[in-house]
Order: C-alpha cells, then structure tokens, then sequence
C-alpha cells in the first residue's frame, strides 16, 4: 500500500502556525500583486469564496467583510513545506515530493491491518512537530491515493482507505476528479456516458486507450488497483531548484539586475528540463547592502496557475518580479532565482496559447498572471482582447517590457523561519 | 504528545532525507557544531524572540533567541511557549492542584492561571536558549 499526504489548505495553515488569531476565521492567502486567493481556509471556502477569485472585485461584497486576505509569503510556505517532507521522509525508504503540499510514500512495509492506525499517527505527528494538518490518503495505487486523500478531506477525517473504487463511496465521485483525467478526457468520457469513478473503472483498458490514448488506460488501470505509476524518486532536493551568486562588484543599474536573474533562471530551466519537472512558484531575492554597511536581502515569488516549463514565461516573471524589488537607491550584491512546487512534466498541460509568437505569448500570459487574470479567462480571449492585456500590463507588442510596473500594498507576513530580523515574537509576560 | 497504537520507528535517519544537509553531524573538519549541539529536531525546532523581562529569574531577557521543541512532551517544570488567548507567552509550567498554571520568573509579574474563559495550548517546550552580547 502507499499513502498520499496531502496538507489542508496549505499557505493558510503555514500562517496559523505563527498566528494562532487566525484559526477558526476566513482567511485567504492572495496571488503576488494581491490578485486572486490561492489558498482558503476551511471557513472561507464556506462563505462561498473560490479559489483563484479576483479579490478586489469581490472583497467589498458584505458576505466577505470578515475575511482575512494576507499576501503570498513563499519563503514561509517553502520552509515549512521542507519540515513537513523532511518528517514524512522518516517513515519510509521511498519518498516522492509531488509538489509543494503533497507526497507519495511507500508505506508497504507496514502491515495492512496497521496501515489506518499508523496514517493517524503520522498525522498527528506532522501537525505537533510541524504545525501542519494533513490528510491521508492509503490505497494500492497513487491514483487511488490521490482520490482516498480527497475523500479524507472531504469526509473530515485524518485517514482514509480506498482499494476497491467500485464497492465505495468514492465510487460516485465524478470522473473528472481523478488525477490524469484532464477537461478534454473527462468531456470525451462523460459523453460516452462514463461519469463516476466506478465507471471509470469498469471500462476496458482497450476503449480507454482509444478514447485517452495511454494516460487515459494508465489511470484506468491505477484506479482498478493495478499500480502503474512509478515512484519518482530523486536523490536530489527534490523540492526546489536554486541558482543564485554573489556579485564581484555592487551593482546599481536595474538592467545588469535584469541580466543577471536571466542568467541564473536560465540555470534553473536547465535543471528542471533535465529532472523533467515544472514549476509553479518562482522567487526572486536580492540582497542590499545599505548605507550603514548591513545586508538586507528582499524577496518576491509569484505563484502561476498551473506548473509552468515555458523559458519565456518564467524570464518574464523573473523581470517583473526583479523590477518591482528594485529601489534605485541601493546598492545589490546578490541575487537569485528560486523556484518551488516541482511537478512532473508527465502531468503539466500545456501553454494557453498555441498559435501566437513564443515572446508575444509569454508577455501576454506574464501580465495577464501578473494582473490577477485567471488562465480560463485567457483561454476565452479573443486576438484584440488580448492586445487589450497588452495595453494594461503597457507593452507594445513587440517590444520590451515596460518597466514601470508598481506593485500594489503587501499584507504579507514576515519571514518568520527564514531571517533572523523576522522571529516570531513571544512575550515573558 | 502522540500516543501512537503503532510506533512510529523511522526507517531512515534525518541524514538520509533530502534537504538542507546532515545537521546532526559536526562539521566536516570534526569542529563543534552549536546548532547541531542545540538542535534536537531539526523539524520541530523553531525559533524565536523573548521580549520582556519577567523570565528574568530563569535566565531569559529581553531579545534572547528561544530554540523551541514542538516535539518534546512538556512536563512540569520546563520553559514552554504557550498560546494564551491567541498570544504567545514563554513561562515555566507549573502544577496547580489538578492542573496548571504558567508561571513567571519575577516577583513583579504575576503568574497566568487560566480560567474557564480562556484558551491556553503548550505550543512548543523551550530547550535552549541564546544570549548574545555586543561585539
């Protein structure tokens, strides 16, 4: 059997270990340049608030008056997202990270009868070591896994077993919701009246593989119970990938800044086509050196919408995001790129516009991520709705991009695991 | 705090998972390693900023660096971090008749002893902590 850990509302719970005022309240973690909610709470998802919902056309509304809106703090997620893996890794010889809040672990060397008992307990510890709730997910396959996690979730309990989808509640569960089962296959197997799980697992390997190709009869297979999807198991650090470097002299000019974080997310693509993974945060951090001789170092990460592989995608947000730390009066005497939550490319879909130039596309998705716009709404674009993204974002197509973009008000966190000058607070009396 | 119905025995050692390297170890040169030294669990062990001076008395002052275990049980008499009413406070934990009380180490502060209306949790039990003087 493995197990599928998954962490509840991961950004927010990150936050209620240092703030315990925010437990049991709606709280929503924004995208950078606090566009849409990537992460909500228990509470929030309970008010109605949707996940990738642009907050500032809806945070007016009177349903929403409570609700706590922090800034992304990436450095916090990816630190205690490390505690957690580095916890779970404990228990077995076989690890998979999947991404920043998530991971498969062979666990078949427990008994079977153990493995409910067991699971708990491992709950428990990640959440008194770390401060972390996770649900568990135990079955024979990783599709399984994935789909009993959601389920525990669901039904609110630390732990769930799922082995055989026919004869189970999650039996009822839409196809659509199982992981490798995308919107076109889904559209594809519901009109040839496939709509459950249990369905999905009664249908000939054969007829999926016309229908889906081998990633469709893969997830056939796996939800049947036969294991298919090997472990990806990278010795590695498997949770990030890093470039940065120290400069020779100080540098003052935004442009040198610009060529330098190219060079090192260049690095970072190298890696990441090589491990075959996407990423979907990327960080950028400088470190100052102030009048009075100290060191400040500044970071800024945006989280994409889906794992992003696109060179030209990821230079560009490393720009903006380069641009908007820079203060013209400092000094840099390093800087880097850093990029979290890595997926398996196997499982990335692709870019959103297929048939526009690569530069113009990336700008495009770029400002269009960096505006607050969801991918569905690009999807729907027309050709001169998408110059109209252009207009916003103050790029003429074609050109460079304009590198006066103002980051709006932050209400992020400190870097409470991570800088020495951000330690969590605590009174002696 | 867990009581698990199965032991949790590791089946690999902190060195072998990935990420920010073997801690447990001295350096490579064999010199002394304080953060190893200091740092039991890796994964539980936070750290964090006493302000104020009425730990005093326990050898805690203002701005010391706290290195605090949230895997360690707490028992009577241990430096705890505690969630009082959403607030962090750092206080040795004490018996009170059939509990507890959070108790101050400055005749000038009171002890807190929760009452029925108040929420209190150990969030962590303080194993070192770090003074450092001007250079």
């Amino acid at each position: 059997m493995l197990a599928l850990i998954d962490c509840n509302n991961f950004y927010v719970s990150c936050e209620r270990i240092f703030n315990p005022r925010l437990e049991g309240k709606p709280v929503i973690i924004l995208s950078s340049n606090d566009g849409c909610a990537i992460s909500r709470s228990a509470e929030a998802k309970a008010l109605g608030l949707r996940m990738g919902e642009p907050w500032f056309k809806v945070k007016h509304q009177a349903r929403f008056r409570d609700v706590i809106a922090l800034s992304s703090n990436f450095e916090l997620y990816g630190e205690i997202s490390a505690r957690v893996m580095r916890v779970l890794a404990r228990h077995s010889p076989r690890q998979e990270v999947y991404s920043i809040d998530e991971c498969f672990l062979d666990l078949s060397r427990i008994e079977p009868e153990q493995l409910l008992d067991y699971a708990r307990d491992l709950r428990a510890q990640v959440l008194q070591w770390v401060g972390v709730p996770v649900a568990v997910g135990l079955a024979p396959t990783k599709t399984l896994a994935k789909l009993a996690a959601e389920r525990a979730k669901k039904e609110g309990v630390p732990a769930r077993m799922l082995a055989d989808v026919v004869a189970d509640e999650a039996g009822q569960m839409s196809v659509a919701d199982v992981w490798g089962v995308g919107p076109a296959s889904a559209r594809k197997l519901q009109a040839q009246g496939v709509q459950t799980v249990a369905q999905l697992a009664r249908m000939p390997l054969a007829a999926a593989q016309k229908l889906g190709g081998t990633t469709l009869s893969r997830t056939v297979a796996e939800v049947q119970g036969r294991a298919c999807i090997t472990f990806n198991v990278d010795k590695r650090d498997p949770k990030q990938v890093m470039s940065s470097r120290s400069f020779g002299r100080p540098v003052t000019e935004l442009g040198t800044l610009h060529a330098a974080v190219r060079e090192f997310a260049d690095k970072c693509i190298v890696r990441m086509t090589k491990r075959e993974v996407a990423a979907k945060v990327v960080m950028v951090y400088l470190v100052a050196r102030l009048p009075d001789g100290s060191r400040s170092s500044l970071s800024k990460g945006h989280q994409f919408t889906r794992h992003v592989s696109d060179p030209d995608l990821l230079y560009a947000v490393c720009l903006k995001l380069t641009t908007s730390l820079y203060r013209k009066q400092l000094s840099y005497v390093k800087a880097g790129v850093l990029l979290l939550d890595l997926q398996t490319t196997t499982v990335s879909q692709g870019s959103l516009f297929d048939d526009a130039s690569t530069n113009v596309r990336a700008q495009l998705e770029a400002a269009a991520e960096m505006a607050g716009v969801q991918g569905t709404e690009l999807d729907a674009e027309s050709l001169e709705a998408s110059q109209r993204l252009l207009a916003i974002a103050g790029v003429q197509p074609g050109s460079t991009f304009v590198e006066d973009w103002k980051p709006r008000a932050e209400n992020r966190t400190p870097a409470f695991t991570t800088s020495w000058a951000d330690l969590p607070l605590v009174k002696t009396g | 705090m867990t009581h698990p119905s199965v032991p949790l025995t590791p089946v690999v050692g902190p060195a072998a998972s990935a990420g920010f390297g073997n801690h447990a170890e001295p350096f490579e040169d064999g010199s002394l390693n304080l953060h190893a030294h200091v740092v039991e669990n890796p994964e539980a062990t936070f750290f964090m900023r006493a302000k104020g001076d009425s730990m005093r008395d326990a050898g805690i002052f203002d701005g010391d660096l706290l290195v605090v275990d949230r895997s360690v049980k707490p028992r009577a008499g241990q430096v705890v971090v505690a969630v009082v009413n959403d607030e962090f406070y750092v206080k040795t934990l004490r018996r009170e008749g059939s509990g507890y009380r959070l108790a101050s180490a400055n005749p000038d502060y009171p002890d807190i002893r929760p009452g029925e209306a108040d929420s209190v949790r150990i969030w962590g039990v303080v194993r070192a902590s770090v003074r450092q003087f001007p250079a």
